[in-house]
């Protein structure tokens, strides 16, 4: 019951990082993937903002399921993340590809610790 | 706009004043709108491949990380070995749906936004390492983020090569039958 919520969770999630994909290339041209790199920052911040509420203030192992595993990795990426990466690559946007993979782990390392650091308050 | 009858001016009793004064531009109008149904059916049923692969993605990454639970403080592997097979997946279907499959709408939808995009994942790859760090396991740390790096950009290189070379291979046996067809003409024809 509680692995069909978090299907259920990790559809949304899917459905929701199309949406925003979308909504960012149509406002951003340029070759940077934005859309997946808002995706993932937005996503590793609301799991750590739930791993926070788990560890002091007891959010229930079943919403850090449904929310955190379902929603959370449905809605980040990383077959995306890795692809955009290596197309950027093989099209000659080597600085560009590297500026995506820092600019990835770092945002998301931050965003994740800001999300953990905000639960614990 | 549709023409409506009124019941009052007698178009229903006479059948030919039924017809609407202008028929073209209702017809324009009723293919617009029709246009604008049927784009918007087909956005629901991508969202909807996109919900339903993201459903099983979900399941799946949940299932198999009860199946191989790792410790806190060591090396995350199954969502490292998860977001490996994702990147592969999702690079071959790439090269397949651009190259191989027929035109089609809802296999990407499916198998790659909805199923590799929910199965692997990011977040939990960053809330791991954050975690490592902040427990003093900084070998680990390091090893989670740079060896997820190397190893999903690997195994997506991996991917798009076995995937090209798949369909290099397609191109060659059906070039090779073109060859063959077209050394025939000069012999059945006389002419180029």
């Amino acid at each position: 019951m509680l692995a069909f919520a978090v299907g259920l969770g990790a559809a949304a999630g899917a459905v929701l990082r199309y949406l925003v994909d979308q909504a960012v290339s149509r406002r951003r041209a340029g070759t940077f993937p934005a859309g997946t790199w808002l995706i993932n920052i937005t996503g590793s911040l609301l799991l750590g903002l739930l791993a926070g509420l788990a560890t002091h203030h007891g959010l229930a192992a079943g919403a850090v399921a449904i929310i955190g595993t379902g929603v959370c990795g449905g809605y980040t990426t990383f077959s995306t993340f890795g692809y955009e990466t290596v197309r950027l690559m093989e099209e000659g946007s080597g600085l560009v590809s590297l500026a995506n993979l820092a600019g990835s782990v770092a945002a998301g390392l931050a965003a994740a610790a800001l999300g953990l650091g905000i639960g614990l308050l | 706009m549709a023409h409506t009858p009124e019941p009052e001016n007698g178009a229903l009793v006479d059948g030919n004043h039924e017809l609407p004064i202008d028929p073209d531009i209702r017809i324009e109008s009723a293919d617009a709108t029709q246009n604008a149904i049927a784009a918007r059916r087909k956005h629901m049923r991508v969202l909807a491949a996109i919900a339903l692969g993201g459903f099983f993605g979900g399941l799946a990454r949940y299932e198999i990380g009860l199946a191989f639970p790792t410790a806190h403080g060591t090396f995350p592997a199954t969502t490292f070995g998860i977001n490996l097979a994702g990147s592969f997946i999702l690079a071959l279907l790439t090269v397949f749906v651009l190259e191989i499959l027929p035109p089609t709408v809802y296999v990407r939808p499916l198998v790659g936004v909805g199923f590799c995009g929910a199965l692997t994942t990011f977040s939990t790859w960053m809330l791991d390492t954050d975690r490592l760090l902040g427990a003093g396991h900084y070998g680990a740390a390091a090893g989670n983020v740079f060896g997820s790096l190397a190893a999903g950009l690997a195994a997506t290189s991996l991917g798009l090569t076995v995937g090209r070379a798949v369909v290099a291979h397609r191109e060659r046996r059906l070039g090779g039958e073109r060859v063959e067809e077209r050394e025939l003409v000069p012999a059945q024809g006389g002419s180029q």
